[in-house]
């Protein structure tokens, strides 16, 4: 393998994207999972920039760090009632064994067969220019109507999702 | 570009022709979202009757597509369309099978206790969303299409199933779904990215190509087809992805469950399919192994469907018999019934294989019959339950006396599931049985067979509580209009069963 | 393998290495080091600090993260659309811009929607206020 700058910033990422992931599962505070999660996120998105795919990229950004994180973070802090850093995660109370072996068998598949398969390159849209532009148009040709149908399915998954988080009239009152 | 645009113009004007019954149901979602903010001073069941009238104009329609086979939507390459979703015999008749579904569930929906008296517009709109989606995942000829049709079903019936705020079994059902949901849609979604990496596209007819000249092996696919498999055995609670299904079942309205188990499973399996279908050579072959191995299927399709049929069956059938809550009973029997199910899958896999081709009619015919049982049996236990609150087994004590007619139509139902004559399960599953012994699926049908045997156990126990414990409650006064629904429900369990040839040989129509 | 973002990067570095530099290392050189009980309050010429910082969160600002969640997702599909839509209009007229119309107005549909059931609301209404318009329909709508 030769080492050229693209190499390079491909483990830089992989380490920003991994070591956090690490810690999310062995980090006892659930407070901190979070923020841990959100380096492994950042991490992600940059391993999508930098395989070309720059709306993925961004989504990554502004959806999952943006938006889930937050609601992640506003979530663990409506629950609790104690100061925040005593919520300990169940995590190191049980058998560690069980959850490496399926995880090493799970990895050990997957890796097998993406790397057996040898996938065609470039098959998609992309041909390393930014695809942004490519999948706007496929978005409003070829795929239109999965495109409308997500904005049907934006509607009710909002509107079902702030019927489930108002509160009953008793609640409020109480 | 400009000829894409111009493609994609011409594509929609065709596709909009065809999409009517889809764009009613969409319509239907936001009038009904709408009509609980802006109809104030209206009687509580507005609501209902709007649905009503939506899932009555969407049927209209629907009987007008009759007969159609168009590919519609997506785009065009030089040897022909390559569409979203493609209108079939198929599609129609698994697209009236979940309309149908949803249409009985608003009666039992306006009797449901979690309901009564109030406007439920974000209900109903759920319930129209998730038939949309059912009615995507029944005609999808892209994985795109599948995955979005999933979602949609899967999202709307989550929300359905917590839908009473006030019950906490509800609320628990509803996380449990939407978390397991979660897993079983990510583990599905990987496998799509597998299989678009391994043949390049997303649409059923290109993979069907491309696998006939890549180089993938045979485990390498079957690994990306199994992830896949996980997704829509998911929306079938066949194992392994059966699990969600007791809590789920037990947490949500009734009306909400039987729904789910009987509209959500058939769209599951109809989606299924079709994607089973994409591993069929042009010349109708159905093979697994690739390039210079290429040979028609021994190992594959039939023992992976095969073995997760065997194992539905038993794990429902067992984990049924120690069941003291009903819906949880049913929720059991519901997995059971989906091995029976993905048995007919099997022999349809098996099927393609051989030069007669594959045969959906067993799956079809116990189709038209698991609607009636299962929804009849869910319609008296809605009807019962919000009468006297009975959940457990030990609750319908005495119900031959009772509500002798609506356990009457349990019973009836009951004995159905179990595929006792003369109703429409047994013929259903004597189709199924002697389709495996003839596609060399003995094994399968020996283990249906003992697991027919099984669940005698639970459902006579259910029966035996009925008609011989003795209940010093009451007659329960079911309303004239539940009569009318149960009547409707119970009535083809017996025609299926005794009348059943002129249905058989329709049930031959709605293959591929 | 090409990296065609490598301005972004410089640009990420340069940005971060500018606020490393200030922050900590020339702010440790030139401020005078001065330290006193008053300035090491939080706040050093404002209200005195009452209790601790981790309360919990109000369900308010929940519920608007999810709406806004929603719309996040769409404005995401939206960047696409606005990157090509030279091209569509160019080719297409006004396809392109109809169909995101579309788009728009079904969400909009669901902006109506917690707009008038209240959930946007940020002071909700009391008792006596329970003949206020929009919670009147969030009381028909929640059993009463």
């Amino acid at each position: 393998m030769d080492i050229d700058f693209g190499t390079i910033m491909f483990f830089a990422l992989a380490i920003v994207a991994v070591v956090p992931a690490f810690m999310v599962v062995l980090a006892r505070d659930i407070v901190r999972v979070a923020f841990w999660l959100l380096a492994s996120l950042c991490g992600v998105a940059g391993l999508y920039i930098l395989l070309g795919a720059d709306f993925l990229g961004l989504t990554q950004v502004l959806v999952y760090i943006g938006g889930i994180l937050v609601l992640i973070l506003f979530g663990i802090m409506m629950t609790s009632k104690d100061p925040l850093h005593e919520k300990a995660t169940a995590s190191g109370k049980r058998s560690p064994v069980t959850g490496l072996v399926t995880g090493a068998l799970v990895f050990a598949v997957l890796a097998a067969v993406i790397v057996g398969v040898g996938f065609e390159e470039n098959k998609g849209v992309s041909g390393g220019e930014p695809t942004t532009t490519k999948l706007g148009e496929v978005l409003l040709t070829d795929y239109v109507l999965p495109f409308e149908l997500v904005s049907v399915l934006l509607l009710f998954v909002l509107c079902g999702a702030a019927y489930m988080a108002r509160r009953r009239r008793e609640d409020a009152h109480a | 570009m400009q000829n894409s645009i111009d493609t994609a113009r011409k594509v929609v004007a065709e596709g909009m022709s065809g999409l009517l019954p889809e764009l009613l149901l969409a319509a239907l979602v936001c009038v009904l979202l709408l009509a609980d903010l802006f109809l104030r001073g209206v009687k509580p069941r507005a609501t209902a009757w709007i649905a009503v009238v939506g899932f009555v104009a969407c049927g209209a329609a629907l009987v007008q597509r009759y007969g159609a086979h168009a590919e519609i939507f997506g785009w065009v390459q030089s040897d022909g369309p390559r569409g979203m979703l493609l209108n079939d015999h198929f599609a129609w008749f698994f697209q009236m099978f979940v309309l149908a579904a949803a249409l009985v569930c608003v009666p039992m929906a306006m009797d449901h206790a979690a309901f009564r008296s109030r406007r439920m517009g974000e209900f109903y709109a759920l319930l129209a969303a998730a038939t949309l989606g059912m009615f995507l995942m029944a005609s999808s000829t892209n994985l795109l299409m599948a995955y979005l049709g999933i979602e949609f079903a899967s999202m709307a019936s989550y929300l359905a199933t917590a839908i009473d705020k006030r019950d906490r079994a509800g609320s628990e059902g509803g996380l449990k779904y939407v978390i397991y949901g979660s897993v079983a849609s990510g583990v599905m979604i990987y496998g799509i990215s597998l299989l678009y990496g391994m043949t390049g596209s997303m649409h059923y007819g290109d993979i069907a190509r491309a696998l006939q000249v890549h180089a993938a092996t045979e485990g390498q696919l079957m690994i990306a087809a199994v992830l896949i498999f996980a997704g829509f055995a998911y929306k079938m609670a066949a194992f392994p992805m059966h699990f969600w299904c007791p809590d789920v079942y037990q947490g949500a309205p009734t009306p909400v469950t039987a729904f789910l188990s009987v509209a959500s499973k058939a769209a599951g399996f109809a989606a299924f399919v079709r994607f089973l279908a994409a591993f069929t050579a042009h010349d109708g072959t159905f093979f697994i192994g690739f390039g210079d191995e290429k040979v028609p299927a021994s190992f594959g399709w039939p023992v992976i469907i095969g073995g997760a049929a065997a194992l539905s069956m038993t794990v429902g059938n067992l984990g049924a018999l120690w069941q003291t809550n009903v819906k949880r009973l049913l929720a059991y029997s519901s997995i059971a019934q989906a091995g029976y199910l993905l048995m007919a899958v099997a022999v349809y896999a098996a099927g393609k294989g051989q030069p007669s081709g594959g045969d959906l009619a067993p799956l079809i015919y116990y189709f038209v019959a698991y609607f009636f049982m299962n929804l009849g049996a869910f319609h008296v236990i809605t009807v019962i339950g919000s009468r006297t609150g009975a959940t457990s087994v030990a609750d319908f004590a005495g119900l031959g006396r009772r509500a002798p007619w609506m356990a009457f139509g349990l019973g009836l139902c009951l004995l159905s599931l179990l595929g006792m004559p003369p109703t429409g399960g047994f013929v259903g599953k004597l189709q199924l049985l002697s389709a495996a012994v003839k596609h060399d699926l003995l094994w399968l049908a020996i283990l249906a067979g003992i697991n027919t045997a099984i669940s005698a156990f639970y459902y006579f126990k259910l029966l035996k509580c009925m008609y011989l414990d003795r209940s010093d409650a009451g007659v329960i006064r079911s309303g004239a209009a539940n009569m009318a629904v149960l009547a409707v429900l119970v009535a083809p369990v017996l025609i299926l069963g005794l009348a059943f040839s002129p249905i058989a040989d329709l049930s031959r129509g709605f293959g591929f | 393998m090409d990296f065609q973002y490598a301005n972004v990067l410089f640009g990420l570095l340069f940005g971060a290495g500018f606020v490393v530099l200030n922050v900590s290392i020339v702010n440790r050189i030139l401020a005078p080091k001065v330290i006193d009980p008053e300035k090491t309050t939080t706040y050093e010429c404002g209200e005195p600090t009452i209790g601790s910082a981790w309360v919990r969160f109000d369900m308010r600002f929940y519920t608007v993260a999810l709406v806004f969640l929603v719309f996040e997702v769409e404005v995401a599909l939206l960047f696409p659309w606005a990157a090509a839509y030279d091209t569509l209009t160019q080719a297409g007229g006004l396809f392109a811009f109809v169909e995101v119309l579309l788009f728009l107005v079904i969400l909009g549909l669901g902006y109506v929607y917690v707009w008038r059931k209240g959930d946007l609301d940020w002071v909700k209404a009391t008792d006596a206020q329970t003949s206020n318009e929009t919670v009147g329909v969030d009381n028909a709508a929640n059993g009463n």
